[in-house]
């Protein structure tokens, strides 16, 4: 009879065990969620190899990593991957003075900025802020890739190696292409049907539009480093002032 | 008392027991997983677009956009936004405030027409939904948006996209990464704090990040570029008045216009407020004997006339506007007639139709009395900054008594910009 009555009370509670097992899973489907498998001959997650101190993460005889990407889906391989989404925008802070501009030579200043997320379908870098302005004249913006004119009013960026002038970068993928895929080139597709607006590729061209698309990635990108370019040229009738320009830049990635 | 064969009595027991363990598995489920949870979905293609990155921002100026598509078909009611520093991962207990962070105070401002970008369509409808602040981090500070709708609405799983903004955010103060975590409800009292979520519809984390701003500045001087040339700027502005031996003409005007013989000068000015050129000088001169200055608006209609005079007309901008030519120097003064469409140079003496036909010819003009001031006489202005160049036709004409000789000028156009 007791034995029986425990037989009924486990069958009751069994449950109750189970559950905190699916609910700490990632990859999901209507029927199924995986979390973090782990293959391979050794290793261990952070929160075994920890002491009140320290904390790390080991892994030993990976037989694959990186990512895996569908149409619909992507995975990650590798021990030490992370559950969560996950953005590292960095826009180095720097402040440039360009001195009194001349209507016969260009003013030119560059900025860096590096993105790597993960977890996601990719982001897209957004140039969020007004040409330079001295209050009450706003400096003539490029509204279609073109040449430095020194003479004519002109501010304009692109994010390419430049030689006339001689200013700017390509971008870089860090490590590499295999495992960063940030880009610049015009019209690359970044997530959810966004693309990189064309003009700010083509070397010695130049171009400024509030809330143009500069860079994206579509899907998860380890660090690429871009480097920003900026010229500035006036006119005999560009107003006198001083002349600031705050660049904010937007990075948006859609998990 | 009734009797019950044995193997009857087993059997009944042996039911109860099934019953009863059947009980109390399915309580014991009943309370381990609100309904909710288990059929709870990540949202896909979500994301929290910020108009501005920058975490010196003014407070409650920036608009972030929630974006995401449902994944489960069923009524929403509330959806429920919470900014996190630490981590986006619902369930988690512990969601940090971002320093500086706020939603927008206790009932901050939702558009969810979305009017940040209209090519969406507005799952949510552009009204019936109301913002509230909660989780209070500091002050009118609110950490977690919960919008509610009585009604609501009922996405389509996989392709309804659910979008809205937030238009008085303020930003976290320092630079980095925080995250927002979404979750859908169909009631609106959604019972939400970290870690005890309630029985929420679908749900996923976003990661954001603040950055810092490049900042350039450069500065533009006041400034004026005015050259007076005939061939080009640099060279001498000789002007010789006459035909091809430089002799007025008793029967015809001579004028000296054009690239050649007439005068140009170029303006290029950033003066606020604009500048004024102004001619100083007399008229032409020889020893003890002049030619007559032309006055106000001359018109040479009958040979045989002294004067000297001029006129002003535009010849390009590139900036800006056309100066605006002293009226008694812009050669409108008779009928049709024009500075630029009448005058003829060829260096010969020009015939009377050169400068118009009556009752349509070129007037000239030349303020002898103010021309002769310290500052000389008004010849145009511009009220703006700009660039352009402009022409002077210079024109003379004399009599048969006019004495003899070699009669000259010099003539200053000076500008002043005012800034």
């Amino acid at each position: 009879m007791w034995r029986r009555m425990v037989f009924i009370v486990l069958v009751g509670i069994l449950p109750l065990t189970g559950v905190s097992l699916v609910q700490a899973t990632t990859y999901t489907s209507t029927h199924y969620q995986i979390n973090q498998i782990f293959f391979g001959s050794g290793g261990c997650l952070s929160t075994v190899c920890s002491s009140t101190n320290y904390e790390a993460q080991v892994a030993v005889g990976e037989v694959g990593v990186g990512n895996i990407k569908g149409n619909a889906y992507q995975a990650y391989s590798g021990f030490n991957t992370n559950d969560q989404p996950y953005l590292q925008f960095i826009v180095t802070s720097s402040s440039t003075s360009l001195g009194t501009l001349s209507t016969t030579s260009v003013g030119t200043a560059t900025g860096t900025f590096s993105v790597r997320d993960y977890l996601s379908q990719g982001y897209i870098v957004e140039l969020a802020s007004p040409p330079p302005s001295d209050g009450s004249h706003t400096l003539t913006a490029l509204s279609t890739p073109t040449a430095s004119t020194p003479g004519s009013e002109q501010f304009g960026a692109n994010l390419v190696l430049n030689t006339s002038p001689a200013i700017g970068a390509l971008p870089v993928q860090n490590p590499s292409s295999v495992f960063s895929f940030g880009t610049v080139t015009a019209g690359a597709p970044g997530p959810n049907g966004t693309s990189v607006t064309s003009g700010y590729s083509t070397q010695n061209d130049f171009q400024y539009h509030n809330g143009d698309v500069i860079a994206a990635s579509n899907q998860s990108s380890g660090e690429t480093d871009y480097t920003i370019s900026y010229i500035t040229n006036i006119s005999g009738s560009t107003p006198a002032g001083t002349y600031t320009f705050n660049q904010v830049l937007i990075a948006l990635p859609t998990y | 008392m009734r009797y019950y064969p044995k193997t009857f009595k087993r059997l009944l027991y042996k039911g109860f027991l099934l019953v009863v363990s059947i009980l109390v598995s399915i309580f014991g489920i009943l309370h381990i997983q609100p309904t909710g949870q288990v059929q709870a979905a990540q949202i896909q293609s979500r994301s929290v677009l910020m108009s501005s990155s920058n975490p010196a921002a003014t407070a409650l100026s920036v608009t972030y956009q929630i974006r995401f598509t449902a994944e489960t078909t069923a009524l929403v009611k509330a959806i429920v936004v919470d900014f996190c520093s630490n981590d986006p991962v619902i369930g988690d207990a512990t969601c940090t405030a971002p320093t500086g962070f706020d939603v927008g105070g206790a009932t901050p401002t939702i558009v969810t027409s979305t009017v940040t970008d209209p090519t969406l369509t507005s799952t949510l409808g552009a009204s019936g939904w109301t913002g509230a602040g909660s989780n209070l981090i500091t002050g009118s500070q609110y950490r977690t948006l919960t919008i509610t709708n009585s009604t609501g609405v009922t996405p389509t799983a996989g392709t309804s996209v659910i979008a809205f903004d937030m238009t008085n955010v303020t930003n976290p103060t320092a630079v980095g990464t925080f995250y927002a975590r979404i979750l859908t409800y169909g009631t609106t009292t959604t019972g939400y704090s970290p870690g005890s979520e309630g029985s929420y519809i679908d749900y996923g984390g976003v990661a954001l990040s603040t950055a810092a701003v490049i900042t350039i500045t450069s500065k533009v001087s006041e400034a004026i570029t005015f050259c007076v040339y005939v061939g080009s700027c640099g060279t001498a502005a000789n002007v010789l008045l006459g035909d091809s031996h430089d002799v007025l003409s008793t029967t015809a005007p001579t004028t000296a216009a054009g690239a050649t013989y007439g005068v140009f000068y170029s303006l290029s000015t950033n003066a606020a407020h604009g500048a004024v050129i102004d001619v100083k000088g007399s008229t032409l001169t020889s020893g003890s004997n002049t030619i007559p200055a032309a006055g106000s608006r001359f018109i040479y209609n009958t040979t045989g006339t002294d004067f000297f005079g001029l006129c002003d007309y535009n010849s390009s901008v590139t900036a800006g506007s056309a100066p605006t030519v002293t009226s008694y120097y812009d050669g409108t003064g008779d009928g049709s007639g024009t500075c630029a469409a009448n005058t003829t140079d060829d260096n010969t003496t020009a015939s009377l139709t050169s400068i118009g036909t009556n009752p349509n010819y070129t007037t000239f003009g030349f303020n002898s009395t103010n021309a002769a001031t310290t500052y000389g006489d008004q010849l145009a202005s511009i009220t703006a900054p700009g660039t352009s160049v402009n022409a002077v036709v210079f024109a003379a004409g004399v009599n048969a008594t006019q004495a003899e000789g070699i009669y000259t000028t010099t003539l200053q156009l000076i500008a002043t910009g005012t800034y």
